[in-house]
């Protein structure tokens, strides 16, 4: 890709991540009440690296990114404290002159639905060529050869033709390479990805999660992915963050999150997958977390996840736990570490560890009588 | 010391609120409050719509009450007291035979919204059959009906009512009528359209799945969710319809003497308007505008607090 | 290898009438043309001479994605459409013809639970009419007695009886899911279809949904086709499963099978593209990756409607597209019931990683095409529903690919249905 890039963007400060978001917090003033949608999420991100963000609707994952790009109506919405540095620079104290510079510039957004991005009444290229246009100074024609460039990048067939197609002519899979490469034209610092292949087939959701990692690697970027599937996260992150109630719950690496999971929510989650993998086809019940997930005009007090958790006791209804750290795994649960061993255990039958007295009554999965084949 | 809330071996066990923890999630019921007290919360923040319900709660109440709060005669012949202005016995004043305008406008009122909830019934029976049929059926049926509504459409309203009104003699029925015949047509219009909208909806399929009838879908399914703007439109429609009476009133193509109608009671009384009896006019006036004004505000209201677009 | 498309399925393992029996079923939506007087230009292929045969107490998944027809199956074999040929059979007999009144009876035996749960509830009824309009329909309980019934419904499905006075909107969507089953239930079918009924869930919900509709089966002896576009939810649930693609069905076995000994490439690439929760398999296990997106059912491709895309087909062109792109592959058995439609099918016992094979896909193929956007109407008669079926379809797939070009034509409309959007059926 050719890349004349005009030299004004500030580098990271030496020792400092490239973005940092520390205690953020959102909240949403209606008619009907406060709510609470984000209350106190940490993570920090560096070039090259995947950040997935896993969590179920309410769970604030979008509402965070979304308050860092500076895409929250302020009224209703309000940045009730936290910090989102990128590059040194609070994003949350910036103007909004300044905002809109780094927007599409050095931090890209995609989306579930990339109608939102492109506009159905211009060509995919006028819009490229205009996003290129309006934070550089090239010429049309040049800009129009980037644009040809990023179709053919992104994976598009016959970019020359294609890039004055307009959306609607294209397919649901290419209107999101398009968005992707609209995403990419100014080479940002950072693609947050907000359920990007939720609504596609699942054969092309494989593409668009190669593409994407592969333009990762290519361009160097960091890569925030918003999603609820697992399998996507598993597939493709570096560090996952798992939310709930617009809380952090579990932090840590693929490995750890997946195979020790500690807190009892990614417990329920992982087990609540139909597994397609031979070796784990048992007749096993799917895991029910019973009861639903919080309004979050009223998020329980303590642990926002403790009237669902079978394993609570007395502190989770008062204390709110926040990520204990262990090594680069935390997460928020005062189960000691025993207990969560024997919890994981119980419910996705991971690990080898003899069961000590838990706390609580250990639930049983129960089995199906009959087989499944 | 622990309490496990929910036993997973329970797959069935009804996720309630049975349990004591003050903090349990409830059962799947969502904060939401009920759809009536939302609209009633945003109807109340509209100050228009709540002008507009003061208003029409006045006039509505005089209407009622007419006479209870207006005893004096509204017909008859008072010689020793015509003309005379706004008083302590008459508090609007006398008309051209003695009566008391004040009697006459408040029963007014009652013959206004009488004669307008008329109409718009009627005009409801006929446009919601017609914009049913055709919006659900579709087809010929559609094509046949929707052709007749823009016929219909192509008369002019109150030239129309007018030569049915003559046609049929006059009074107060020939009125009705003639309003109604032309009332129903935007509103078969309107509910056409929402009926087109509704009628693809999923759960109009879930009933057919079911095996209901086609009945059964247009009463249960269709009529109730696709009614809404139609029944703000016909709201208005009242508003609209009195003014129309009280312009063929006031043509003298409405009623006669001595109903009390507030068009009439401006038609006999405009030539004394510059002799220096303007009360005569006024007081007839105002009392058909604030009630006009209460409907079309109200009825905005209705719209805006209705249309979930808007949340 | 035998030509089962036109004869019935052999069933060496079961005994007696299968619950549905469906032969060489087709779906055709026309896509008309013009102002005032509309011809027709197209069709959407949406399902193209299906058969299949669903037993009693199982569950049979059906799963594809976008165009690929199950939908539209689910529909027609409720007869909520009408088949444009092939005949339908339910417990024996022939319902494909049936009409309005002839029908009604059989809404007693077969019910459906739609994808999303806001949609396919009247939002203006409590709950408690909702579940007791069956029982209305079909006259059996009125009063007290319904009221009871309706209450013992909600229970089973995992509601509480007491809020049968409070309307849908009050409820979260795997609350309102659980109204739907219910609402199924009311009139004891025997036949269940579920079209995407976890879709539009939360992962945590979806799981408890699966475990009532599981719970249910078992104790009501109920069979399901699950309709579903995820196979892992697909495979969890069934029995056996059905593969289709672009209006055929490519693949029918057991869900065991249909994992361990893939016949199917599209069925491959389909394992193979689903992520797997589980960072070390998801990062070793190499994936097929198909080329471009899925055409559309307006004008399929020609033989198999796989081809263009087959990595099998395009690993040795010279040898197989020539079949692969003129004949069509019958639905032929591989090892008893296990049947596929495959001139080339993979070899016995390939794991769905399908590591063993050497099956790098071609080169990206060319053959997106400019397109116009085309209006669609349905055209079938008021009494089956069409709908939104044909209009969605053919937007969706908004494609008349030029005359001449043979190979898959890529849809330009929207493909496919996201969690909380209910697709078309057509465009499956």
């Amino acid at each position: 890709m050719s890349d004349v890039r005009v030299e004004t963007t500030p580098t990271t400060p030496p020792g400092e991540h490239l973005l940092e978001v520390e205690d953020l917090a959102v909240s949403f003033f209606t008619d009907t009440g406060v709510v609470t949608a984000v209350d106190g999420v940490s993570f920090s991100l560096d070039a090259g690296r995947t950040l997935a963000i896993v969590g179920e609707s309410g769970s604030g994952k979008t509402v965070s990114t979304q308050a860092m790009m500076g895409l929250i109506p302020k009224p209703p919405g309000k940045i009730m404290r936290g910090t989102a540095k990128f590059r040194g620079r609070d994003l949350l104290t910036i103007s909004d002159e300044e905002m809109r510079k780094i927007r599409g510039r050095e931090i890209a957004m995609i989306f579930q639905e990339p109608l939102t991005a492109l506009n159905p009444v211009h060509r995919v290229g006028s819009q490229i060529v205009e996003m290129i246009r309006s934070h550089e100074e090239v010429s049309k024609k040049e800009a129009r050869q980037r644009a040809i460039e990023l179709l053919k990048t992104v994976g598009i067939p016959q970019p020359d033709k294609r890039v004055d197609n307009y959306p609607h002519e294209f397919s649901g899979g290419m209107r999101q390479r398009a968005m992707i490469a609209m995403a990419l034209a100014l080479n940002p610092a950072i693609l947050i990805a907000d359920e990007p292949t939720t609504a596609l087939d699942v054969t092309v959701q494989a593409q668009i999660l190669e593409l994407l990692k592969g333009l990762q690697e290519e361009f160097g970027m960091g890569l925030i992915m918003i999603t609820h599937d697992l399998g996507v996260v598993a597939q493709i992150s570096d560090e996952i963050l798992v939310m709930y109630a617009g809380r952090m719950v579990e932090r840590g690496d693929p490995e750890d999150v997946f195979y020790k999971p500690q807190h009892p929510y990614t417990w329920g989650l992982l087990g609540s997958i139909p597994r397609v993998l031979e070796e784990e086809l048992t007749d096993e019940r799917l895991v029910n977390i019973p009861g639903m997930p919080p309004s979050l005009q009223r998020v329980p007090p303590g642990c926002p996840f403790h009237p669902r958790c079978t394993f609570r006791f007395e502190p989770c209804d008062t204390e709110r736990p926040e990520l204990l750290q262990r090594g680069h795994h935390e997460d928020a649960c005062f189960l000691e570490q025993d207990e969560k061993e024997a919890g994981r255990a119980d419910i996705l039958h991971l690990g080898t560890k003899p069961t000590p007295k838990p706390k609580s009554k250990p639930p049983s999965v129960a089995r199906k009588a009959g087989t499944r084949s | 010391m622990t309490t496990t809330k929910t036993d997973p071996d329970q797959p069935r066990e009804p996720l309630s609120s049975d349990v004591p923890d003050p903090t349990a999630v409830p059962d799947g019921l969502l904060e939401v409050t009920s759809l009536r007290g939302e609209f009633w919360r945003r109807l109340r923040k509209n100050k228009l719509a709540v002008a507009g319900m003061i208003i029409l709660g006045l006039i509505i109440f005089a209407a009622v009450f007419a006479n209870v709060i207006a005893r004096q005669p509204t017909a008859g012949f008072f010689p020793s007291e015509v003309r005379e202005g706004p008083s302590w016995r008459h508090w609007f004043g006398t008309d051209l035979l003695g009566r008391d305008i004040f009697a006459r406008t408040v029963h007014g009122a009652r013959f206004s919204l009488i004669v307008g909830a008329s109409v718009v019934s009627v005009s409801l029976l006929i446009g919601l059959t017609i914009g049913g049929l055709a919006g659900y059926f579709g087809g010929w049926i559609d094509t046949l009906l929707s052709r007749l509504i823009d016929v219909w459409l192509g008369f002019p309203y109150l030239v129309g009512a007018l030569i049915i009104v003559v046609s049929l003699g006059g009074g107060k029925f020939a009125l009705v009528a003639a309003l109604s015949t032309f009332g129903w047509v935007t509103i078969a219009r309107l509910f056409r359209g929402s009926v087109i909208a509704i009628r693809d909806s999923e759960y109009v399929e879930a009933a057919r799945a079911l095996g209901a009838g086609n009945g059964r879908i247009l009463l249960r399914h269709v009529l109730p969710n696709a009614v809404t703007p139609t029944l703000v439109y016909a709201f208005a429609l009242v508003g609209t319809t009195i003014i129309s009476e009280a312009a063929l009133s006031f043509l003298g193509f409405g009623v006669q003497e001595p109903e009390t109608s507030w068009g009439l009671m401006i038609a006999r009384s405009q030539s004394q308007m510059l002799a220096g009896h303007a009360h005569m006019v006024l007081f007839p006036s105002l009392a058909l505008t604030m009630t006009v004004l209460g409907f079309i505000l109200l009825g905005d209201g209705l719209r805006d607090s209705l249309d979930p677009r808007l949340r | 290898m035998t030509d089962i498309a036109t004869t019935p399925q052999a069933a060496p393992s079961r005994s007696g009438t299968p619950l549905v029996e469906v032969r060489n079923l087709k779906k055709y939506f026309p896509i008309l043309e013009g102002i005032v007087f509309k011809k027709e230009v197209g069709r959407v292929h949406a399902v193209d001479d299906v058969s299949f045969d669903i037993y009693e107490g199982e569950t049979l998944g059906l799963v594809g994605e976008t165009g690929c027809g199950k939908t539209t199956t689910g529909r027609l074999i409720l007869r909520l459409l009408e088949p444009t040929s092939g005949t339908i059979k339910f417990e024996g007999e022939d319902i494909s013809e049936f009409d309005t009144n002839a029908l009604r009876p059989l809404r007693r035996k077969m019910q459906i639970i739609f994808q999303d749960p806001f949609a396919s509830l009247d939002p203006r009824m409590t709950v408690g009419s909702i579940i007791g309009e069956p029982l209305d329909i079909h006259r059996l309980a009125d009063g007290d007695q319904k009221l009871r019934r309706t209450q013992e419904l909600m229970e089973m499905v995992g509601l509480n009886p007491d809020r049968h006075n409070r309307y849908p909107h009050e409820f979260s969507g795997g609350m309102r899911q659980r109204i739907g089953v219910a609402r199924a239930l009311a009139v004891e079918p025997k036949l269940i279809v579920c079209d995407e009924p976890v879709s539009a869930l939360d992962v945590s919900i979806q799981a408890q949904i699966l475990n009532l509709l599981d719970d249910l089966q078992k104790e009501l002896g109920l069979t399901y086709l699950f309709i579903a576009h995820d196979l892992s939810v697909v495979r969890h649930v069934s029995d056996r499963v059905a593969v289709m693609y672009l209006g055929k069905i490519v693949e029918i076995a057991t869900g065991r099978e249909l994992y361990t000994d893939t016949r199917h490439p599209y069925s491959g690439a389909l394992l193979s593209a689903i992520p797997k929760a589980d960072p070390v398999v998801a990062r070793s296990t190499k994936r097929i990756l198909l080329t471009g997106d899925v055409p559309s059912p307006v004008n399929p491709p020609s033989g198999c409607r796989f081809h263009p895309r087959c990595p099998v087909a395009n690993e040795r062109p010279e040898e197989r597209l020539p079949v692969c792109s003129t004949q069509e592959p019958p639905l032929a058995s591989m090892d008893g019931d296990h049947v596929a439609a495959c001139h080339f099918p993979l070899p016995p016992k390939t794991g769905a990683d399908l590591s063993g094979m050497n099956l790098a896909g071609g080169a990206p193929r060319d053959d997106e095409v400019p397109v116009k956007p085309k209006t669609a109407r349905k055209t079938s008669p008021r009494k089956t529903t069409g709908k939104t079926t044909a209009r969605k379809a053919a937007s969706g797939a908004r494609t008349a690919s030029r005359a001449g070009k043979k190979t898959a034509a890529k849809p330009a409309g929207k493909t496919t249905s996201s969690r909380a959007r209910k697709s078309p059926p057509g465009a499956r």
